[in-house]
């Protein structure tokens, strides 16, 4: 599809205004991690800081031990990311793929669990951890990311696009269900994937509830728990936090622009898939 | 045939997972497929999700043993103000935020879509307010919104005097709700944007050749092939949105006066703050039904405009 | 009831086994039932090794360091313990430690204070500590502030070993007293020319419009507790017998009224709305938007930070007719019930009250230790000025504290502030509000008398 050379350009225009519009948050964040504390507090706020502070991620790495959490955070993502990958779009093939009796019924039991709120829940499942024996243990952090209804549910939707006609191709080479998920489905849906996998890292990565609970040694620490180490009842040492925070960013942009070439990338697929 | 019987008897443990057209042969497969998430279900949600079941007819305060009280709780619930009042909020709050996600991420989705020069950059910029932490959106709007910042500065060429966002009950929700927005719209950009990649670009050089303009393209393509991802996104998002709780915590704290306390920030409330576990489970039970009622109907219209290749 | 009720923690592993079920029972040490170690009550200490966790909230690097030296100090102590700490973030506490104990699991000591001594001891979740002391030959109460002692005791029962306390006082900015041509505040609390009536006219010295574009620069005061001034005018949230509201008393309305006026009448208070986005009632004072505000010794610590602001403290100003009130907010730490052994609990909790530890409050944490010989000494007295540190201790013969009574948060946070805060915006009267509040307290205090 050609595009204009005035469309183009209007296009532009419009991208990086919004663009522009989304940004300042962030660079905020980035410009208060190089000032003093009294800089961050100022007002109107300061967009640039006289003397860059770099010893705020020096001190951010040393005394809230940011390196530890960042890899205690980076395991449990990865593993927790993988897990989930695997297990919704199994899931999901099932769903899109499969007929078999209850399967709405089943369905609408995974979307219905999405709509409890998970403070009720969150004693039963400490019990559990518990009872297992797995607290302060990386598996207690990993365990509930390995399964999502909204992940299944992703997934589903993705898989529901891709023409039954290509599985029926595979059948008729002699290849069962497994080789359709494998070679048909999930090359097809590396979009699906690559959102599903942004989306499930983004959640593991931020979340502090769930890590309070069954965490308690300083060392297993994930990143959330290490940037409130910044926070106090009436003094938040803003500065190192946004440093703290700069820190955390890093690993997700990599991610993220690791993920965002499967939207690319399914581009090329699609164009093959008719 | 005789060769026939053969091979199925050696390749035994693989025949199930062979496709069949009769219905209830792909049950066993299905269990195979659905193996990891069943357990994760049931583990993850099946059980602590009955527990709070239980905890609805219950009077429970964490410290003591659980005492049932049958369906008192339900009852209080009917004649709870705060829980309509906060009920309101959330519907307020999910109507706003959908709309607007809904709006921007498309067009953000359509812009981001088209190769342009420094796409790359573009992308991650508009994915950024995602994983910018809230303690530095909570900051940065703050300054917002401030009597002397940005949005009152553009709001006065306009004739509009200074608007004290954050601290008049009129103004707090749509300001939490422009915020959210800012937040989360990338979230609806990228399963929107994912969703238009799948869409084949030969659709498009079809319908060109017929000499169809980009608007009908839009009408008569995008938007069909795009319904999947959208109808998900709305799902999704009402699902999400309905349980708001953590924004509003850091953004107003319910406040000012309760303006922007929603009904799951009230649940929270009253189950570890007023320790009353079995009444918050009851509200959320409540909020349970209202969520699947939106749901359901949902899922009903969607034969009226999802399309499904 | 007990034959309709059941114990939750049989009913949550029980539902949890379920769940796991061989998988997770198979691959994992079952822990040890809390109740085992009950062999210990009314015996001798064993010295069999024990582990023991100190539950604390606040992750700020310097407290997890004075905790790990509490803790250490308690293994070295006794070499069959091994001590730790727990800390997580202060908006976590409540959900950690309850979730702790509908587990099963409670910390074998846990941090208190004016929020969260109410809210377990109302659930019957403490143990009295006056016994653990009587028995104890190396412990007396007498090195602690009677008034912190006498205030957190009920019926006979005290559950808080104190730590530090914060009174609250009123943080002044010299340089802006100087300029409106004012003297420094007086230090003494009895003084009865510090009053509400001087503090107004001092107050309205400072507020100014220094550029002169018809909107104030400098407010005089900013008061982001209201509950002090509500105390100072005699009056309080509850009546006497804590039956029923006490808003509606004549100083309790006065007080109320009097606080509202600051704000919409004098204008020598910011409305919300006139300081939108400018931060806390700190960043202001700091900045230099406000000239008083009233906070704990906390203010110290953050105040201290702050190049080349010129700052004091004085004491909180005496209302007509009434004694002078020294609002404070203590904290220090309890023993939950269940724990694995409550003797060991006790041995725990004295390390983590000990002088050494009161000594760090007074220096690293910045707050009143408890024990008054050390706040008297070198270690909180003696460090350098500002702030004129004797106005906090001064202010202990006039102790007073946040209500005890169990629901107090439920009642503050759903019942009053959200009234109150309309308020103090203009949109209601202060009658109006305090009117309907009032039911909303008396029915979440005939739920908690009632049962």
């Amino acid at each position: 599809m050609k595009l204009r050379r005035r469309e183009t350009v209007s296009l532009q225009l419009v991208t990086v205004l919004g663009a522009a519009a989304l940004l300042f948050p962030f660079l905020w964040m980035i410009s208060a991690s190089l000032q003093t504390l009294q800089e961050v507090e100022a007002f109107p706020p300061i967009w640039i800081p006289e003397v860059p502070q770099w010893t705020n991620y020096v001190e951010a790495v040393v005394n809230y031990n940011i390196g530890r959490a960042l890899l205690n955070s980076a395991i449990v993502t990865t593993v927790s990311v993988a897990g989930q990958l695997i297990v919704c779009s199994l899931g999901a093939y099932a769903f899109s793929r499969l007929r078999f009796p209850g399967r709405d019924a089943i369905f609408l039991l995974f979307l219905a669990t999405m709509m409890i709120p998970h403070y009720v829940t969150i004693i039963p499942l400490y019990t559990m951890v518990w009872s297992a024996g797995l607290i302060d243990t990386y598996p207690a952090l990993i365990f509930p990311g390995l399964f999502s209804p909204f992940g299944t549910f992703l997934l589903r939707q993705f898989f529901n696009q891709i023409p039954i006609s290509l599985d029926e191709a595979t059948l008729i080479d002699g290849g069962n269900h497994w080789h359709i998920y494998l070679y048909v489905i999930m090359p097809l849906s590396r979009a699906g994937l690559g959102a599903l996998g942004i989306f499930s890292f983004l959640g593991i990565w931020n979340t502090l509830f769930w890590p309070v609970l069954v965490i308690n040694s300083k060392e297993l620490f994930t990143l959330p728990l290490a940037l409130a180490m910044a926070q106090g009842q009436f003094i938040t040492l803003i500065h190192i936090q946004m440093a703290g925070s700069v820190i955390a960013c890093v690993p997700v942009i990599v991610v993220f622009l690791m993920l965002q070439k499967q939207f690319i990338s399914s581009i090329a697929l699609s164009g093959m898939k008719q | 045939m005789a060769t026939g019987q053969k091979a199925q008897t050696v390749s035994a443990p693989w025949s199930i997972l062979r496709p069949r057209r009769r219905r209830h042969k792909d049950l066993y497969v299905a269990l195979l497929f659905l193996a990891p998430s069943l357990l994760g279900l049931f583990l993850l949600q099946v059980l602590p999700i009955g527990t709070a079941l239980v905890l609805g007819v219950s009077e429970w305060n964490i410290i003591d043993p659980i005492k049932f009280v049958g369906l008192k709780n339900f009852v209080e619930v009917a004649t709870d103000a705060t829980f309509y009042h906060t009920l309101e909020n959330t519907l307020y709050i999910t109507a706003g935020l959908e709309v607007l996600n809904t709006l921007l991420g498309l067009c953000a989705a359509l812009l981001l879509k088209n190769a342009m020069r420094g796409i790359d950059l573009y992308r991650t910029i508009y994915f950024l307010p995602l994983i910018t932490t809230w303690a530095a959106v909570a900051i940065a709007w703050r300054y917002m919104y401030s009597l002397e910042g940005p949005i009152n500065a553009l709001l006065g060429p306009l004739g509009i005097d200074p608007i004290p966002w954050l601290s008049r009950p009129e103004w707090a929700m749509p300001a939490v709700i422009i915020t959210i927005t800012w937040k989360t719209l990338s979230w609806k950009t990228i399963i929107l944007l994912a969703g238009l990649q799948s869409i084949p670009n030969e659709f498009y050089e079809a319908s060109s050749i017929d000499g169809a303009s980009r608007w009908q393209q839009f009408w008569k393509i995008t938007l069909p092939l795009l319904s999947p991802a959208l109808f998900f996104a709305l799902i999704i998002g009402i699902i999400n949105t309905l349980q708001l709780f953590d924004p509003i915590f850091i953004m107003t704290d319910g406040g000012p006066a309760d303006s922007t306390r929603t009904l799951s920030y009230y649940i929270y409330t009253r189950g570890f703050q007023n320790l009353r576990m079995g009444y918050a489970a009851a509200l959320s039970w409540v909020l349970f039904a209202i969520i699947l009622l939106f749901t359901l109907v949902q899922w009903v219209l969607q034969k009226r405009w999802v399309f499904y290749q | 009831m007990t034959d309709h009720s059941l114990s939750r923690r049989h009913f949550l592993q029980g539902s949890a086994l379920v769940a796991g079920g061989a998988l997770m029972a198979a691959c994992a040490p079952v822990a040890g039932e809390p109740g085992a170690a009950a062999a210990d009550e009314g015996g001798s200490m064993s010295e069999e090794p024990i582990e023991l966790v100190a539950q604390y909230w606040g992750t700020r690097p310097e407290f997890i360091e004075d905790r790990e030296i509490l803790a250490k100090r308690m293994t070295e102590k006794f070499p069959n313990v091994t001590a730790s700490q727990n800390s997580v973030p202060g908006g976590q506490y409540g959900e950690k430690v309850l979730t702790a104990i509908a587990a099963g699991t409670p910390p074998d000591t846990m941090q208190l204070n004016h929020r969260w001594e109410p809210f377990f001891r109302g659930q019957e979740a403490l143990l009295n500590v006056i016994p653990f002391a009587d028995a104890d030959a190396e412990f007396s109460f007498d090195v602690f502030y009677p008034r912190i002692i006498e205030l957190g005791t009920t019926e006979g029962q005290l559950v808080t070993v104190p730590r530090g306390w914060n009174p609250f006082v009123i943080y002044y900015n010299r340089a802006l007293f100087a300029e409106a041509g004012l003297d420094d505040l007086p230090t003494s609390w009895e003084n009865d020319t510090w009053n509400w009536d001087s503090f107004l006219e001092t107050a309205q010295a400072l507020t100014a419009d220094s550029d002169g574009d018809g909107r104030t620069d400098v407010y005089g005061m900013f008061f982001p507790y209201w509950y002090p001034f509500l105390r100072l005018g005699g009056g309080d949230v509850l009546s006497d017998d804590q039956q029923s509201s006490g808003l509606d008393s004549p100083e309790a309305l006065a007080a109320l009224q009097w606080l509202a006026d600051l704000r919409l009448t004098h204008k020598v208070s910011p409305t919300p709305a006139e300081i939108e986005g400018l931060g806390s009632a700190q960043d202001l004072f700091t900045a230099g938007r406000v000239a008083m505000f009233t906070a704990g010794a906390w203010g110290i610590g953050a105040l201290t930070r702050v190049e080349g602001l010129d700052w004091d403290v004085g004491p909180l100003p005496r209302a007509a007719g009434q004694p002078p009130v020294g609002y404070t907010q203590y904290y220090g730490h309890g023993i939950p019930k269940g724990t694995q052994s409550a003797e060991w609990s006790w041995e725990y909790l004295k390390v983590i009250s000990d002088e050494e530890s009161n000594i760090t409050v007074a220096q690293t944490i910045g707050d009143v230790p408890a024990m008054r010989h050390i706040a008297d000494s070198e270690y909180f007295a003696g460090l350098p000025k500002p702030p004129t540190r004797q106005v906090f201790i001064d202010s202990a013969p006039h102790m007073q504290v946040w209500p005890t009574i169990a629901p107090i948060t439920e009642i503050m946070s759903r019942a009053i502030t959200p009234e109150l805060n309309l308020a103090f915006l203009g949109e209601k009267s202060v009658e109006d509000a305090v009117a309907a509040a009032g039911p909303q307290v008396d029915e979440i205090l005939a739920g908690f008398w009632g049962n």
